[in-house]
């Protein structure tokens, strides 16, 4: 069933009530930084509470399966909490086959479409966390009920049929036949009416709900127990569902201001002997800013960080030896020596930066650069240090999809993420920080390999692909390896494209094609990633991503075996000697999708 | 004749800039009154005449001009013209020997476009709008061209006035704003194009302080400009650059953040003076020298502008402006009137940065039978560090006069030691940096390294002069390449070599030297020495006394100056034997490491060591053994990843293809031969159509060093491992070259080197292949004749591998030839002509390497243009000689 944002308390008081018999299990998915926030937040609430819980951190469905009939049996009630993962699966059926009629299940993923077995009101087993605001694309309740029993009566449905077409049984009760016969018609009318609501749903692609992270901070809102840590935690979710191009631009806009009123004001001053008030830095002081949106700049040279900051880099180009020009242009008319530029961007000099913040929007102006500045915010922990949720972000999402050395584990990752969202462990989130700088300079060198070279992007019908595989020198290989840094590439890689050709339909769709894993299974098989991406970054509205949808149809045509990566439909993991007639078939999928669309328009 | 004269121009169209026209006309009499006095070429004598001719009508014209326009209310034009006319006499008098020297060869390249573009002010008044306002430009400009031109006494003088300043700089911002490139510029974007703007938006933008002038244009459009700038630097230069910072200001207003001042940096000055003509005339002009950088100083600070503090009142003096050689010196406080004392206010005075280059003359142009001279040259500001010892450099600057007292001592009446201050310094090898590979060589270059047979290409176009030798070509380019530097062990503790280094040796004439000075002119950074003038010292680093400072410092040797490059050692063998024991660390650890006079310091020399060596007795004699042979150590040969053994053997096929090759090359390249014959030899332009120039080659190098890190992958490991346990095996026989574990590096090196010329990022099968070949046979090369046999055939399948098929099949063809003629002449059947070889046999040897189809080889050009003949019927291969 649905748990409407008022309702979150009552779901947490249950989860509550049935964690005395047996600790609660909570499922995390390891695909997004969200997860980890959305389970740093349970985690101090459940700590408040005194509540005994396990947590089990999970890549895949197919490993959550497994971890699943490892933890559960039938025979205790257990309340379960599944973050970032199942929602779009039938959870009792598909994942916790054997659970006891009275246990609970929570699932707070931001993953969309919702399956619907999961929202049914009867299904009360299982509880969705679900945000009002979302623009509500879910069929409503007795659609649902009507196409489900269109299901279950799929048996006995036929058959009438079949005895409607005898003629003797016609003849035999007419009268009766005629009333039934409408009703029936009208029943079948609505049903097939509703079908189509629900195969349209489903139809429609994969797209993405409020963070998990969020979620949870509306709960802890809720009970009370909010801190800054919490609120810290939601921020850093949005901002990496923001990055990853999970939300609207105007639903990032949205949720900012309605965070920036949370933020507290919280300068403490102290007054000394004398009189005098002086501001003391407090331990962790949330500060909502309107930046420049560059590349992590407090862990990068201006330069840098500009040349590499996605927007600037569509826009100028910088990979080439033009844009770089064009580059330092912008900075000596702001009058920043390039030395200096070249620097730490923290350590420059207090008036460069007074430079940098009144002088530089005018001066972008005349090279095009619109729209540089960002709601973000930033949180200072005393004097030591100073992080941006971009920052947070991506550097914990490059700790989760840092490549797993031999010696260690994946969960590694996950504890590191862990580690580095919390507040004392600054040197293992600036190893993400420093791997996502690296990843930040493969994904510019590798779009601009591919947009000054048109022959590296090979265009379809309906889609266009970067094969990564082809050419991609190892230096940059090593860094995309990974859903997500593969997923903004492709945003990249739109962005730089947006650029040279102005169509109001925007982009094409891209399907990026990573380089070759570096791990091999038994037979020495080599994999790819293939990520699929609609839309554009920074956009107005909210896309749905419909390879979600044709990338499992080309799988299940070609009957390649698909191997299972992450909670999210629209990267698959192939093998690499399929990849070419893969894109084929999928160019043909895509081809009839449209064309059914046209269709039924 | 009119047309020709680039000053008639401005009569017809303008008549305000009358006056301006009556001061070219003289200092024109003048320039060519005294281009005699410089011995520069024909071209100036030639232009000389010109000057003559084009005067007098000039001289006619334009007393007509003005005999229609106000004669009657303008005294100074009045005055003028009785000046010219003076100095015009004087011209045609001829030389009179006066102190000035004018820049002579301005009109050189004006000679003959007629279309000379009609620019001047004619789009004046649009961009002075845009461009706002200087106070300097504000003043009328009638009164001032009508002016400025025109004075009397001394240049100097009338310099020092504020109006004709003023003046200067109005006429030098037009300049800057308004110069635009003549129609008929090579680059056809830029015709018609403003020149300036874009140099200085370039400069900005790569933070730079220094704006390049071309005194060429500035000649074209402000021709009395030019001149006194050439006559008078000390004070022009200054109102130029302090144009030039207003200019840049009014364009970047924040860029006085980055720097405060802009100089204007002369270049392309028509004029070369040689260091020694440099006479008394010169002092205080402006000269362009060239010379080689021997010795420079390190930074220091120099008092720019002094400010003191008066002890006794604490009245701040000052500022006083400091020249380059004396020190200013206040004699009293203006204030109270004392003596003194006056001590330096350390926050008001402003430095500059200083600097002392040692000019010598370059070796090439010193007259035969004399010794080098040298000068001093002053580097301030931005130039300091613009040249490093050792290269070649264009000095344009003042030549000015230095008060030294022990001098006067030492002669006993007052003499001036004489420096050059620097203007502008230009390097003649600088296009080859990193920084100056465009997009466009970018992308010609991954063009070329798709191209599969891109390898073979790139040792074809090695020193084209030089014939065959395929196997040092190959060595000496992939030593250019360089395999990949690792660092292994945590925080990259250990370095592993990436360079690879070859030894030359090969009996007299085999081009060793020409091969050493090839690379040194393609190499990205190379420096070459020969045994005899390289001592140890001179090879790793010296610890001297500077004479400045009085400290002992520490100067480095060739290696250290070649670090990330390659250092070339002509005559490996005759150096001493410690001096070459001084290198072992070098070519190893590739750092050398100090200890002298409280100096301990290890300085880092990554380079790639090239040396060419002689056997012992002059020739390589294979009966004996390797270490026989040569006169160098062990450690020193292991040292080497290859030994090229190079020996002269008397081959009828190839001795005369190569001397045809030689005498058709100093044919080709003699000076005279023009480029009318030079189709006649088809197959070499052919050749030619398929080599990538030398400028290509270098940039190639380049990038690839730069942006390709091959990587080894662990089939070829296995396989390298392989060879060497074999080659280990099959050591002790022979008493070749001991087999160290630095082989298996070796491998690795040049498979890396390989995988890098062909832009590739990882090594594949191919790279490992030539690599091993290349060892072995530098392995097999060393060994005793007797052995070389049957180390051949047992290595035969590594030795093949990687190579062209053709190519040895024709190897295989060419003993044979060999052989049958050698028969020939035992059994004396020795008519000469033709050889025949029969089909049969040369199958017979090919089979032996798996080739069985010959098919291809004899249609191929390898096969016909070496001069055989298949008979298809006789089923014989012809030979004629």
């Amino acid at each position: 069933m649905l748990i409407r944002r008022h309702e979150f308390q009552d779901a947490y008081n249950k989860v509550h009530d049935l964690s005395f018999n047996c600790s609660v299990l909570i499922f995390a998915s390891v695909c997004d930084c969200d997860a980890v926030c959305a389970h740093k937040i349970l985690n101090s609430l459940f700590k408040l509470d005194s509540i005994a819980f396990s947590i089990i951190p999970v890549k895949d469905f197919e490993h959550l399966k497994s971890q699943a009939d490892e933890h559960i049996s039938d025979d205790e009630d257990r309340a379960i909490i599944l973050l970032n993962c199942g929602a779009t699966v039938d959870i009792l059926k598909d994942l916790f086959a054997e659970l006891s009629e009275r246990s609970r299940v929570l699932v707070v993923d931001t993953h969309r479409p919702v399956h619907l077995q999961n929202v049914r009101t009867q299904n009360e087993t299982v509880m969705v966390l679900y945000e009002d605001e979302e623009d509500d694309k879910l069929p409503d309740e007795s659609v649902i009920r009507e196409a489900e029993v269109e299901e279950s009566d799929e048996d006995s449905e036929p058959e009438e049929d079949t005895e409607d077409q005898s003629p003797q049984r016609r003849r035999l009760d007419a009268d009766d036949v005629h009333g039934a016969q409408r009703e029936r018609r009208e029943r079948r009318q609505r049903r097939a009416e509703s079908g189509r609501l629900v195969a349209q749903y489903y139809l429609q692609g994969s797209y993405f709900g409020r963070a998990a992270g969020h979620t949870m901070f509306h709960l802890a809102h809720q009970l009370k127990k909010e801190t800054t840590e919490i609120l810290w935690l939601a921020i850093v979710s949005v901002t990496d569902q923001y990055v990853h191009n999970r939300l609207s631009h105007e639903t990032y806009t949205l949720i900012t201001s309605e965070l920036q009123a949370l933020v507290p004001e919280c300068d403490s001053t102290t007054t000394l002997e004398d009189g005098t008030t002086v501001v003391t830095a407090a331990d962790s002081v949330i500060r909502s800013k309107y930046e420049y949106c560059f590349f992590m700049m407090r862990h990068w040279s201006l330069y840098e960080s500009m040349m590499f900051a996605p927007i600037i880099a569509a826009k100028l180009k910088t990979w080439s030896e033009d844009g770089e020009e064009k580059l330092k242009k912008i900075l000596a008319k702001m009058g920043i020596p390039l030395a200096s530029s070249k620097q730490k961007y923290s350590h420059l000099s207090a008036n460069l930066l007074r430079a940098v913040d009144e002088k530089l929007e005018g001066q972008a102006l005349e090279e095009g650069l619109t729209e540089l500045r960002l709601q973000t915010f930033v949180i200072e922990r005393g004097y030591k240090l100073q992080l941006s949720a971009t920052d947070v972000a991506l550097g914990t999402t490059a700790l989760l999809e840092s490549t797993v050395s031999d010696s260690g584990d994946w969960s590694d990752n996950w504890r590191k993420a862990c580690g580095a969202l919390s507040k004392d462990q600054w040197e293992v989130l600036r190893s993400g920080i420093i791997q996502t700088l690296a990843l930040q300079r493969a994904i510019v060198t590798q779009v601009g390999l591919a947009v000054s070279n048109k022959k590296l992007i090979r265009r379809f019908s309906h889609f266009k692909v970067l094969n990564l595989k082809e050419n991609c020198s190892t230096t940059d290989a090593v860094h995309l390896q990974h859903p997500l840094a593969l997923t903004r590439l492709a945003l990249f890689l739109q962005e730089a494209t947006v650029g040279s050709k102005a169509s109001a339909a925007g982009p094409k769709p891209v399907v990026v094609v990573s380089p070759e894993l570096a791990e091999k299974d038994e037979q020495g098989f080599t994999y790819v990633l293939v990520v699929g991406l609609c839309g554009k970054p920074r956009d107005g509205t909210q896309l749905t991503n419909f390879f979600a949808h044709t990338f499992q149809v080309t799988i299940e045509r070609l009957a390649v075996e698909n191997v299972a990566i992450g909670f999210n439909p629209s990267v698959v993991k192939i093998r690499s000697d399929g990849i070419t007639s893969y894109l084929e078939e999928l160019d043909q999928v895509e081809r009839e999708a449209k064309e059914a669309h046209q269709a039924a328009e | 004749m009119s047309e020709i004269d680039p000053f008639t121009d401005n009569e017809g169209g303008n008549t305000d800039n009358e006056g301006i026209t009556d001061n070219e006309a003289v200092t024109d009499t003048e320039v060519g009154g005294h281009t005699d006095v410089e011995d520069d070429g024909e071209d100036l004598l030639e232009n000389m005449e010109r000057d003559y001719d084009r005067n007098e009508r000039l001289d006619h014209y334009e007393s007509e001009g003005l005999g229609d326009e106000d004669d009657a209310d303008d005294p100074e034009g009045a005055r003028a013209r009785a000046e010219r006319y003076l100095n015009e006499r004087d011209a045609r008098q001829g030389p009179t020997g006066l102190g000035r020297r004018l820049p002579a060869a301005i009109g050189d390249d004006r000679d003959d476009d007629d279309e000379r573009p009609r620019r001047r002010r004619k789009t004046q008044d649009a961009d002075h709008a845009a461009a706002g306002a200087m106070d300097y430009e504000q003043e009328e400009e009638e009164l001032a061209d009508t002016t400025i031109g025109n004075y009397k006494g001394s240049l100097r003088d009338h310099l020092a006035k504020d109006s004709t300043q003023r003046a200067i700089m109005r006429k030098f911002a037009n300049f800057l704003n308004q110069y635009v490139y003549s129609k008929d510029v090579k680059v056809v974007e830029n015709r018609g194009k403003n020149v300036y703007r874009p140099k200085i938006e370039e400069m900005c933008r790569g933070n730079y302080q220094s704006l390049e002038v071309s005194y060429l244009h500035l000649s074209e459009a402000e021709p009395d400009l030019a001149i006194w700038v050439a006559d008078a630097p000390a004070d022009m230069l200054p109102l130029f650059n302090q144009v030039a910072t207003d200019v840049t200001m009014r364009l970047y207003n924040e860029y006085s953040q980055i720097h405060k001042e802009i100089f204007v940096r002369l270049k392309e000055l028509p004029v070369d003076d040689k260091i020694r003509d440099i006479r008394e005339v010169h002092l205080n002009v402006l000269i362009k020298i060239t010379g080689v950088v021997t010795r420079r100083t390190g930074m220091f600070p120099q008092l720019a502008q002094v400010k003191y503090d008066c002890a006794k009142c604490n009245f701040t003096l000052g500022p006083f402006f400091q020249n380059s050689e004396s020190e200013v010196k206040v004699s009293s406080c203006p204030n109270c009137q004392s003596k003194g004392p006056f001590t330096v206010n350390v926050e008001q005075t402003i430095y500059r940065n200083f600097q002392k280059l040692v000019l010598q003359e370059s070796p090439g142009s010193v007259p035969a039978g004399r010794l080098p001279r040298q000068k001093e040259i002053i580097l301030t500001n931005d130039l300091i560090d613009c040249a490093r010892p050792g290269e070649e450099i264009v000095v344009t600057g003042i030549y000015t006069n230095n008060f030294d007292a022990s001098l006067n001592a030492k002669n006993g009446f007052p003499v001036f030691a004489t420096v050059v201050e620097a203007n502008h310094v230009s390097k003649n090898a600088e296009e080859f940096a990193e920084n100056n590979l465009t997009d466009e060589d970018k992308r010609e270059i991954r063009v070329l390294g798709g191209d599969p047979q891109v390898g073979k290409k790139i040792i074809r176009s090695v020193a084209p002069s030089i014939y065959g030798h395929e196997s040092i070509k190959t060595a000496l380019v992939l030593s250019m390449f360089g395999g990949q530097e690792k660092h292994s062990g945590a925080g990259s503790s250990h370095r592993l070599r990436g360079d690879i280094n070859v030894l030359l040796l090969g009996d007299p004439g085999v081009a060793k030297s020409q091969f050493l000075k090839y690379v040194e002119k393609t190499a990205q950074r190379a420096i070459y020495t020969t045994g005899k003038g390289a001592s140890a010292v001179g090879l790793t680093a010296a610890v001297h006394k500077d004479p400045i400072t009085r400290e002992w410092t520490l100067e480095g040797g060739a290696l250290v100056l070649a670090d990330k490059g390659t250092c070339l050692i002509d005559e490996f063998d005759k150096m001493n034997e410690q001096d070459r024991v001084s290198i072992h660390e070098a070519m190893e650890q590739q750092s050398i490491s100090v200890s002298k006079a409280g100096i301990v310091t290890s300085l880092q020399a990554r380079c790639a060591v090239i040396a060419a060596a002689n056997p012992v007795g002059g020739r390589y004699d294979t009966s004996r053994t390797f270490a026989e042979n040569v006169e160098l150590t062990e450690p020193i040969l292991s040292r080497f990843d290859v030994l090229c053994v190079v020996k002269d053997i008397v081959d009828p096929v190839l001795d005369e293809r190569l001397a045809r090759f030689v005498v058709n090359s100093h044919d080709d390249s003699h000076p005279d031969k023009a480029a009318e014959e030079k189709e006649d030899t088809e197959g070499a332009e052919k050749a030619k159509a398929s080599e990538i120039t030398h400028d290509m080659l270098r940039k190639y190098i380049t990038y690839a060093k730069r942006h390709i890190h091959p990587k080894l992958d662990h089939a070829d490991e296995e396989k390298i491992s392989r060879v060497y346990a074999d080659l280990r095996r099959e050591f002790p026989a022979g008493q070749g070259v001991p087999i160290a574990v630095r082989h298996i590096e070796s491998m690795i090196r040049l498979s890396e080197a390989h995988a890098r010329m062909h832009l590739r990022e990882s090594v594949n099968d191919f790279d490992t292949n030539v690599a091993i070949r290349i060892v072995l046979e530098s392995f097999i090369a060393t060994q005793k004749y007797s052995v070389q046999r049957t180390l051949q055939k047992k290595f035969k399948k590594y030795l093949t591998s990687g190579r062209d098929f053709n190519a040895l099949i024709l190897d295989v063809l060419r003993a044979l030839v060999r052989e049958t003629m050698h028969y020939d002449e035992i059994i004396g059947n020795r008519q000469g002509g033709d050889v025949q070889i029969k089909c049969k046999q040369l199958a017979d040897h090919t089979a032996e390497y798996g080739i069985t189809d010959l098919h291809d080889f004899y249609e191929s050009p390898d096969f016909l243009d070496n001069g055989f003949q298949l008979q298809q019927d006789a089923n014989v291969i012809v030979f004629t000689r």
